[in-house]
């Protein structure tokens, strides 16, 4: 699977040590190999399901470089699928001969499709999965995603106690260890010996620039583990998950372990050397409007100025041409040349309206009912009621006058009052400084800076962390009402 | 289109000439593709949606034989400004109405068509039993049900989230006046319980601890059951217990299930996306045997509520609390892992046994639904409950001390 997709396999080939295989990369590697000469299907001699080739092409061909976290709920990741088309062969242990990512008590190791017999350890996921769906799971998504999954196995019996999950961004490489809890105080100390083994691995032996870890605030064996490593935390969010070990709501903690070679070349942003501008202090919320008469078709959350609606293909079109005629790019960022098409379809939603993760309204005036911007909650996790805002205001002429704000606090009231979120986060560049600014004007606070997130413009740009509680927004001073004028 | 011109749409057809469901101010007519363009008015969803899904949800609904939509409609303008559905369910249909909260004469409007729609179900088309749930912040179209005779049958606490707080979800039931008079008002009758009724502690959760061989797929650890995913070894065991089932006093028949539609409609997703329907398997610990399954469905994650269910299948496990372990680990689940804020529940009347267990397990009575089917030779009621996570997580109190919430369970 590395091969197929990249990074691991150089990796492990510039390095001399070949990264940890499974039989499903291996025959996902066979696939590749005879994909190349044609686009049968092929299936394996052990009577495992059939595997288009061409679909493993056409992944391949379009395979996207971003996050993939449309799965995640709460706080357990997904395992990225692999198509495992063979049997295990070998009945010995796991670790048998591994020479790293081995410690006491667990060892490290690719996914395998026998794996599926422990999907509630290896899987970690909130819901049950049986292993007749998570095998089927295994066998036919293997080549999908960027991630790539690796088993957390106790040595002395060779079961799956949990999983280890890397996901490789431009710079960062984002790590998620998850034990079973159910193995009480041993899942905690399994977790810190986890992350004594993989973040040097990642960092020191395959050379990765940065890795990052997201734990929750009372994981203290883990965090201490990373913390004794070198590894810094980056940011931390205040009551924002909920503990799966106690039901509490904690801290979300984020660390960083840096490459020592290119920590001495290259600075590291934090919250202490940002370029600030603005007061950083939260301004009244603009208050609601109402509206007499007939609101405007489709419109959801109504401001003084703006109102919310839903994006339809009018709305799509309009974002294609104001994208197109930006004068310039925001610190930080870059213009794209879209079109209706991809707007809209990136904005589709669903049938059934069932529990959308990514929720976006388009922004329009309400004098002229022109269209100035567009805002968002996008990856809404309904179990740790959170979310992640997005803002874009489309329209240069619009930008620096409180229409963005006053967009964003319909969004928020949408997030608090209609979704029922307890909390928010936002990410900007550490170079956006002026959306920084507007985000400390709307109320939320910072939780960190995670360095060298993204190449920009010739050096490495970090993510600052925002929030806002629901409990701080409704805190927020409030702008009363103008007289309200005769409909 | 501004608003402007939509106010400036002149000669009103005034509901064409249409001579019932025609109110003061709003009429109903079905709902037709050409809504789609007031989808945000109409559909009730607390999501945005764009005409173009919106017309083909309306086309998938029009095909749909188990509910059907009604459009409100402003007479002045001809503009939809919401939508009544009606869910077609044995002798019991259910009505959901629903005004796009951005009009100031909203609550006004939902008065108007509970008025025009009640006499026409009821009185018109001779419905037995209908129910019909409302938001307890709707004043005005409380106070319509009122008027028309409808009468206030359950109370789910706390079971809808509105403007940022917990608002409690009201049941008013129309019933049939021949039948009234025939049968006598279902609430008359007191309602028939088993049991002490008083609550018990919850079990202390098992570990597996330094066991080399933790149970396979458990989800969540008793002392005696563990709850685990639905695999097809389960569905087999399920499906002969049903073949083999001795007794009949659930409220219902006993039913023939294979194996292969338990999966069905057991079949998880094999995504991790939420879903709204969790079910589990149960097994007992000490011979890891497959016993019963339980699970939440009709999971709302906006509104943070969901209804349970539980069964034991193997009768030789029933009565011995393992039932209720196995409910108080799906509890945890449901308000611990999953962040829930309310469970419900729902048993026939005559089900004396379950309704007691509810009890003892922590939920409350929160009321009756009336004439839900038939059975027996006569309309049977359910008994419904509710539970909410701060009285889960409440430690039990001896009986012998006042509990500490006094709110009055309707029935």
């Amino acid at each position: 699977m590395e091969r197929v997709e990249g990074s691991g396999g150089r990796e492990g080939a510039e390095h001399g040590r070949p990264i940890l295989d499974s039989a499903a990369s291996r025959m996902a590697a066979r696939c590749v190999d005879r994909f190349a000469r044609d686009d049968t299907v092929v299936a394996s001699k052990t009577n495992a399901p059939l595997v288009a080739l061409g679909e493993i092409r056409e992944h391949m061909a379009h395979s996207p470089i971003k996050r993939n976290d449309d799965h995640h709920q709460g706080d357990r990741p997904i395992m990225t699928t692999t198509i495992d088309t063979t049997t295990p062969t070998s009945t010995e242990p796991g670790y048998a001969g591994q020479t790293f990512l081995a410690s006491d008590e667990i060892s490290i190791r690719r996914i395998e499709k026998a794996d599926a017999r422990f999907s509630m350890s290896g899987r970690a996921s909130t819901f049950p999965i049986s292993p007749a769906v998570t095998e089927e799971w295994i066998t036919s998504d293997l080549s999908k995603g960027r991630e790539s999954w690796y088993a957390i196995v106790r040595k002395a019996d060779d079961r799956v106690v949990g999983s280890c999950v890397f996901h490789p961004h431009r710079v960062n490489t984002e790590v998620k260890v998850t034990i079973d809890p159910l193995f009480g105080e041993a899942a905690a100390r399994w977790k810190a010996e986890t992350i004594r083994l993989v973040l040097p691995w990642r960092v020191d032996e395959t050379q990765a620039m940065s890795v990052s870890v997201t734990l929750d605030g009372d994981e203290v064996e883990a965090i201490a583990a990373a913390i004794d490593l070198g590894a810094r935390e980056a940011a931390r969010t205040p009551g924002l998950i909920r503990s799966p070990r106690t039901g509490e709501w904690v801290d979300q903690v984020c660390l960083v372990y840096l490459n020592r070679t290119w920590q001495d070349r290259l600075p590291v942003p934090t919250l202490g050397n940002l370029v600030r501008s603005g007061t950083g202090e939260p301004r009244p919320v603009p208050a609601k409007g109402t509206w007499e008469g007939a609101p405007s078709r489709g419109a959801i959350l109504v401001g003084q100025r703006v109102y919310l609606k839903a994006v339809d293909t009018d709305d799509a079109s309009e974002m294609a041409r104001l994208g197109r005629i930006d004068p310039g790019a925001y610190p930080g960022g870059f213009r794209a040349v879209n079109n209706a098409e991809n707007m809209a379809h990136r904005r589709l939603e669903d049938i059934t309206q069932r529990l959308r993760r990514d929720i976006g309204f388009a922004v329009r005036l309400r004098g002229d009912d022109r269209l100035i911007g567009e805002v968002a909650v996008l990856g809404v996790d309904y179990v740790n009621q959170t979310g992640e805002t997005a803002s874009w205001m489309f329209d240069p002429d619009f930008r620096g006058s409180g229409y963005g704000s006053e967009a964003k606090h319909l969004l928020l009231e949408y997030c608090f009052d209609i979704l029922g979120l307890r909390a928010v986060q936002s990410r900007v560049s550490t170079e956006n400084a002026r959306s920084a600014a507007a985000l400390r004007k709307q109320g939320y606070r910072e939780a960190g800076v995670i360095p060298w997130v993204e190449l920009d413009h010739g050096f490495l740009s970090g993510d600052i962390i925002f929030h806002l509680s629901a409990e701080e927004w409704r805190a927020l001073p409030r702008a009363k009402a103008p007289e309200r004028e005769t409909a | 289109m501004t608003e402007q011109v939509l106010n400036a749409s002149a000669s009103p057809p005034e509901s064409h000439g249409q001579t019932f469901l025609v109110g003061e101010e709003i009429y109903l007519r079905r709902i037709e593709k050409r809504d789609a363009r007031f989808v945000m008015s109409v559909r009730n969803t607390p999501y945005p949606q764009s005409p173009a899904v919106a017309e083909e949800w309306i086309a998938q609904g029009l095909r749909d034989k188990s509910f059907g939509v009604w459009t409100v409609v402003r007479r002045q303008d001809d503009r939809p400004v919401g939508s009544m559905t009606l869910h077609h369910r044995n002798v019991a249909p259910l009505v959901d109405v629903h005004i796009d909260p951005l009009y100031p004469s909203a609550g006004r409007w939902m008065a108007e068509v509970y008025r025009l729609v009640v006499p026409w179900l009821r009185d018109e088309i001779h419905v037995i039993s209908l129910q019909l749930p409302v938001a307890a912040d709707q004043t005005e179209a409380i106070a319509a049900l009122e008027e028309l005779g409808c009468v206030r049958s359950a109370c789910f606490r706390e079971m809808l989230r509105a403007d940022g707080r917990w608002v409690d979800l009201l049941r008013y039931v129309a019933l049939h006046l021949h039948w009234l008079e025939r049968l006598g008002h279902p609430a008359d009758r007191p309602i028939a319980r088993s049991g002490s009724g008083v609550r018990r502690p919850i079990p202390p959760h098992g570990t597996v601890g330094s066991d080399p061989q933790p149970p396979n797929g458990a989800m969540a650890i008793g002392q005696r059951v563990y709850l685990k995913a639905f695999d097809k070894e389960d569905a087999e065991r399920l499906s002969q217990f049903n073949r083999i089932e001795s007794e009949t006093g659930f409220g219902h028949s006993r039913l023939l299930t294979t194996d292969g539609n338990k999966v069905q409609s057991r079949l998880e997703a094999p995504s991790f996306r939420l879903r709204d329907y969790v079910p589990f398997v149960i097994r007992r610990r000490s011979d890891d045997r497959t016993i019963g399954d339980c699970g939440l469905e009709n999971i709302d994650f906006v509104h943070q509520s969901a209804e349970s269910y539980s069964w034991l299948y193997d009768p030789a496990t029933r009565g011995e609390g393992l039932g209720y372990e196995a409910k108080q680990l799906l509890l945890g689940f449901a308000f611990d892992t999953l962040g829930l804020h309310s469970i419900q529940s729902y048993v026939m009347e005559q089900n004396l046994r379950s309704a007691a267990a509810l009890r003892t397990q922590g939920y409350r009575e929160a009321g009756r639904l009336f004439w839900k089917q038939t059975g027996d030779g006569q309309f049977l009621n359910q008994l419904v409950f509710d539970l909410l996570a701060d009285e889960w997580r409440a430690p039990v109190l001896p009986p012998s001390l006042p509990t500490p919430d006094t709110r009055e369970s309707v029935s």
